[in-house]
C-alpha cells in the first residue's frame, strides 16, 4: 500500500513538472517587468553601491571604471531579459578568463544582487527569473 | 541611547534556546558566510542537512568554497504515544564535507505503561559525514550530488533487543541528488531531493538494526519536495520508506509536511505535521515538529 502511496506521489510531481514547463510560454517580457533599461540602470547602480561595502568582494573593484561595469552588465541583462541592447562582449566565458574568480565571489555577488533588487522593489517572481537566466554563467565565471 | 532588543528562541523540554538581537534579524548578512539563505537546509533529526526526516545533498551551514561553517540544532517531534527530542550540531569545510553528530532521546510513556516495561526511554547516538561529489544546488545544471554515511549506536538496547532487533549498532549509507529549479515553480523556486538510503535501521535505529524478518540492509527510497515563496520561507513536504524487519512490531513509511522560516543565515525555525504511522504496536502516530537551528 505504501508503495501506491510513494507511486501516486511521484506521478503528481511529474505532472507538476509538466504544468510548470507548460505554464511558461505566457510569460510578459522580462525586460518589461525589470522595469525596462531605466530599471536595469537602476538595480545596477544599486548593486555597485553595495559592492563597495561588501568586503568579499570590492577589492576586485579596485580600478575597475565603474560606469563602464555599469553600462556592460546594464546591457547584459538588458539583452539576456529579452530587451533591445546588444551587448558587445558577449563571451563571458572570455572576459572573466584568468580572473580566477571564486564560488565565494560568486555567491557574494548574487547575494548582493538580490539586495539590490530588493531595494528597488522587484517583486520575488521576477527576482527568480532573472537569476534564472544569469545562474548558467557560473560556468564560465568561476574559477576561470 | 540605542536599545538592543534580545529575543529568545526556546525549545522545551530539550532546553535549547538561541539569543539572537533584533539586529540580527533584521540583516541578511548577520554571519560572513556566502552562500545564498536557505540553500544549507535545516537539520533533519539524525543530524545531517535536509529536511526534518529526509536528508539532502547539500552541505550544511552557508559556507561557500573557500570557507567554513558549523550549525547547532535541536528538534523535537511529538506524538500521542511518543516524544522524540534531539540536539547535536555539524561542522562543514569548503562546501565539500560535512560532519555532525545528534543525539536522540525517545520517550515511551505509553509503550511502558501497556507492557510494564522497566525503562521509559531510549537514547541513540550518530555520527554522520557526507561528501559533496559533484554539482551545485543552484549554479550547475545537473543536481548537487552528496554521499553520506551515518554510524548509528542505540544506547538502550533492552526493549529493542526485546522486540527482536539483532544489532544495537548500525551504518546508513545515503546517495542524495538535490537541485533548486530558480522560478522553477510559477515563478517561486522550486527545491527537489531524492534520497537513497542502503539501511536496516529500526525506527531510524532507535529499535535497533535488522530483524527476525530481515536482517539484511535494503534500499529505501526517500524524497522531499519544496516551494521557497521568497527568499526568508520554505514550505515543503517529504516521504521517507522504512524497513520492516520485526515481526513482532510492525514499522510504516513515514511523511511530513512543514514550514521553514529563515529570517537570515544566523537562524532557521521549521515547524511541521508528521505521520509516523504505526510505531511500535501504536497505530497513527502523528503530530508536529519543531525544530531551531543555529549557524554559524
Amino acid at each position: 500500500m505504501m508503495r501506491i502511496q510513494l507511486f501516486k506521489i511521484a506521478s503528481a510531481m511529474v505532472v507538476l513538472l509538466l504544468l510548470i514547463s507548460c505554464a511558461s510560454p505566457t510569460k510578459k517580457s522580462l525586460y518589461d517587468d525589470l522595469g525596462q533599461y531605466e530599471g536595469i540602470d537602476n538595480i545596477i547602480r544599486e548593486l555597485i553601491f553595495i559592492i563597495a561595502k561588501d568586503e568579499r568582494v570590492s577589492p576586485r573593484y579596485k580600478g575597475v571604471n565603474l560606469q563602464h561595469f555599469k553600462k556592460g552588465l546594464s546591457d547584459y541583462i538588458c539583452q539576456l531579459s529579452g530587451g533591445p541592447c546588444k551587448y558587445e562582449n558577449e563571451n563571458m566565458k572570455l572576459i572573466h578568463a584568468g580572473h580566477n574568480y571564486s564560488n565565494t565571489e560568486f555567491n557574494a555577488i548574487v547575494d548582493d544582487l538580490i539586495l539590490a533588487m530588493e531595494k528597488r522593489g522587484i517583486p520575488v517572481g521576477v527576482q527568480n527569473r532573472l537569476l534564472a537566466l544569469l545562474a548558467p554563467a557560473y560556468k564560465d565565471v568561476v574559477y576561470q | 541611547m540605542k536599545i538592543i532588543k534580545i529575543l529568545a528562541f526556546c525549545l522545551l523540554p530539550s532546553s535549547v534556546c538561541m539569543a539572537v538581537s533584533e539586529a540580527d534579524l533584521a540583516s541578511s548578512e548577520a554571519i560572513a558566510r556566502s552562500r545564498l539563505l536557505v540553500t544549507g537546509g535545516a537539520t533533519t533529526i539524525e543530524g545531517a542537512a535536509g529536511g526534518g526526516i529526509v536528508p539532502m545533498a547539500v552541505i550544511s551551514g552557508y559556507g561557500a568554497q573557500e570557507e567554513w561553517s558549523a550549525t547547532a540544532f535541536g528538534s523535537y517531534v511529538d506524538t500521542s504515544d511518543y516524544q522524540l527530542e534531539v540536539v547535536g550540531g555539524s561542522w562543514s569545510w569548503r562546501n565539500r564535507l560535512e560532519l555532525s553528530v545528534a543525539q536522540q532521546k525517545l520517550t515511551h510513556d505509553s509503550l511502558t505503561a501497556a507492557l510494564n516495561l522497566p525503562t521509559d526511554s531510549i537514547s541513540q547516538r550518530i555520527v554522520s559525514a557526507k561528501v559533496r561529489v559533484v554539482g551545485d544546488l543552484i549554479y550547475t545544471a545537473a543536481p548537487q550530488i552528496s554521499i553520506g554515511v551515518q554510524y548509528k549506536e542505540n544506547l538502550d538496547f533492552l526493549v529493542p533487543g526485546a522486540v527482536g532487533a539483532k544489532n544495537d549498532s548500525g551504518t546508513d549509507i545515503n546517495l542524495s541528488a538535490t537541485k533548486l529549479f530558480l522560478g522553477g515553480f510559477f515563478n517561486r523556486n522550486l527545491l527537489l531531493n531524492a534520497n537513497l538510503r542502503y539501511t536496516n535501521a529500526n525506527q531510524t535505529g532507535l529499535v535497533g538494526f535488522g530483524g527476525d524478518k530481515n536482517n539484511d540492509k535494503e534500499v529505501m527510497p526517500e524524497i522531499s519536495a519544496g516551494v521557497l515563496l521568497n527568499k526568508h520561507w520554505l514550505v515543503g513536504t517529504e516521504y521517507r520508506q522504512k524497513p520492516d524487519n520485526l515481526s513482532f512490531i510492525k514499522e510504516n513509511d513515514w511523511q511530513t509536511v512543514f514550514v521553514g522560516w529563515f529570517p537570515n543565515k544566523r537562524i532557521a525555525v521549521v515547524a511541521g505535521w508528521v505521520d509516523l504511522g504505526e510505531v511500535a504496536t501504536f497505530k497513527d502516530q502523528t503530530g508536529w515538529y519543531l525544530s531551531l537551528q543555529g549557524s554559524f
